[in-house]
């Protein structure tokens, strides 16, 4: 069906732990590529800027969503980042997408997933900045942000609110925003890694 | 299955656990996965139960169940409630969110009106089951069968296909014979088990979710399955399944080419054929004369 494997999986410096890209859903002339980042910390600054006409994006852009691991924000579907609608108007379908949420089994395109160690537990992904050169060799394996160590290192991490997990979602203007329980969101700030399956930190087998 | 259950003599008795939407959930069903598990494993605990047969649908549920029961540990089998037929827009069958995502694109460029839109919402809304791509919940199915925690041939099937329902039928009635014989999750639940499931997931193009699932439930048998270790079989075993979003059809066709028997024929050299099956007898005797339909399974020689 495809000569691209299902799965590859990189390492490199902004996933020393390893991250998945569905290779076999993947756009082959992506799965090596150079550009320059566009980094959102949370899902509600990807969609406040995402489709902005003053979004400084190309099609050779590498989109990044931070904040949205196991713990940050109990690793929801939004790895799947939507294209730009400047770049959609120009026929763009496919870009480099870099995060530590999941992707539904549904959706396609070249997107790098789980990435761990994810942003809300000290990975490098919370001190990406708009305009990081990011590199991608999928057959080499590897995942690389291009920027100094000292310069990561002096940055301070963006790391996702708490708050933003407890406050759900309101579906309709009729309806208001619910709370969610402590129990849950509690025991989800405890989730072990993504490469562990995230189970919950009482579970028998270790991280590594 | 309470019906199968009785046939052979045994009492059935139905219990309900919290269920887990995947389109609605906030944040996300996600964080309730684990909930669900500890949940399943600590009512099958706490009751005189012999045996279980788990009934679910979706992303969630099944990784959920597989995960209580393989630390509850007593006789068990999932069936599940299949998958969505596909609705037919603009002359094309819809595929469960990997055509809502490409006229997603479409509508945000302008490309889609606000009518077609409604039409297109209206032909998605349509039926029960579960999505009819390689979602992840046709993954997770796929690989509970794979693993033995399902009845052969039942993990593909359409929502409403009265062979669904004749699967529950024998599921009820197995479930009788494997409490009988002590036939438990962690007899199948093993390093061999875990190696055919992730056989079975590359050429099936799955969801990247299973390899988390996946982790979480051989973790519950105290057993670590290594990322790469899914990378370096992706590499190994060839996408043969013609189903979207990797491939061009969907799930009826994979239904059709015979499902989860026929694709672990054409992958058997990739596979432990010693494991047994969820209907008793090993793998290996199970895929004698499950060959191949063609159709959406293709030869692994001519992809």
């Amino acid at each position: 069906v495809t000569s691209e494997p299902t799965f590859t999986v990189v390492h490199g410096n902004l996933a020393p732990d390893g991250a998945v890209i569905k290779t076999a859903a993947a756009s082959p002339a992506l799965l090596r590529h150079r550009g320059q980042a566009i980094v959102f910390h949370s899902y509600q600054e990807m969609r406040d800027r995402i489709d902005d006409p003053a979004l400084d994006v190309t099609p050779d852009s590498v989109l990044v969503l931070a904040g949205c691991g196991p713990v940050g924000a109990a690793m929801p579907e939004w790895g799947m980042i939507p294209i730009p609608r400047k770049l959609l108007d120009q026929g763009v379908t496919d870009m480099l997408r870099i995060s530590d949420a999941r992707m539904s089994g549904t959706s396609f395109g070249t997107v790098v997933l789980h990435v761990a160690p994810e942003s809300a537990v000290g990975g490098l992904l919370a001190r990406l900045r708009d305009g990081d050169v990011i590199s991608l060799d999928a057959a080499a394996g590897e995942l690389t942000a291009e920027v100094a160590p000292a310069v990561l290192a002096a940055r301070e991490p963006v790391l996702p609110p708490i708050t933003d997990l407890r406050a759900g979602r309101s579906w309709t203007a009729s309806t208001s925003p619910r709370r969610l329980g402590d129990a849950t969101t509690t025991s989800c700030r405890r989730a072990r890694s993504a490469r562990s399956g995230s189970p919950n930190r009482s579970s028998a087998v270790p991280d590594r | 299955v309470q019906a199968g259950v009785r046939a052979v003599g045994g009492l059935p008795l139905a219990f309900p656990v919290m269920s887990l939407s995947e389109d609605l959930m906030a944040p996300t069903a996600m964080m309730y996965r684990n909930l669900l598990a500890i949940e399943v494993e600590e009512t099958i605990r706490s009751q005189p139960l012999d045996g279980i047969v788990a009934l679910g649908n979706c992303d969630k549920t099944v990784p959920a169940y597989l995960m209580a029961l393989a630390s509850a540990d007593i006789p068990a089998l999932l069936v599940t409630g299949g998958f969505r037929v596909p609705v037919t827009f603009r002359g094309e069958r819809l595929g469960s969110g990997t055509s809502l995502w490409r006229y997603d694109d479409e509508r945000r460029a302008g490309r889609l009106g606000d009518a077609d839109w409604a039409r297109l919402e209206t032909c998605l809304g349509q039926g029960l089951g579960a999505c009819n791509t390689m979602g992840t919940a046709s993954t997770m199915a796929i690989m509970a069968e794979t693993l033995g925690m399902m009845l052969p041939g039942s993990a593909v099937a359409a929502t409403g296909d009265p062979r669904l329902t004749a699967s529950a039928e024998a599921a009820g009635r197995r479930i009788v014979a494997m409490a009988g014989a002590g036939n438990r999750p962690s007899a199948v639940l093993t390093e061999a088990g875990f190696g055919n499931a992730i056989a079975a997931l590359a050429p099936i193009g799955g969801s990247t979710n299973a390899i988390i699932h996946l982790c979480a439930v051989a973790g519950r048998r105290a057993i670590r399955l290594p990322l790469q270790r899914f990378a370096d079989v992706s590499a190994a075993v060839p996408v043969i399944a013609d189903i979207s979003p990797v491939g061009a059809g969907l799930m009826p066709d994979l239904a059709a080419a015979g499902g989860v028997p026929a694709l672990l024929a054409e992958i058997a050299p990739h596979l432990d054929l010693s494991v047994p099956t969820a209907a008793g007898p090993p793998l290996g005797d199970l895929l004698t004369g499950a060959g191949r339909r063609g159709g959406a399974i293709r030869p692994v020689d001519n992809r």
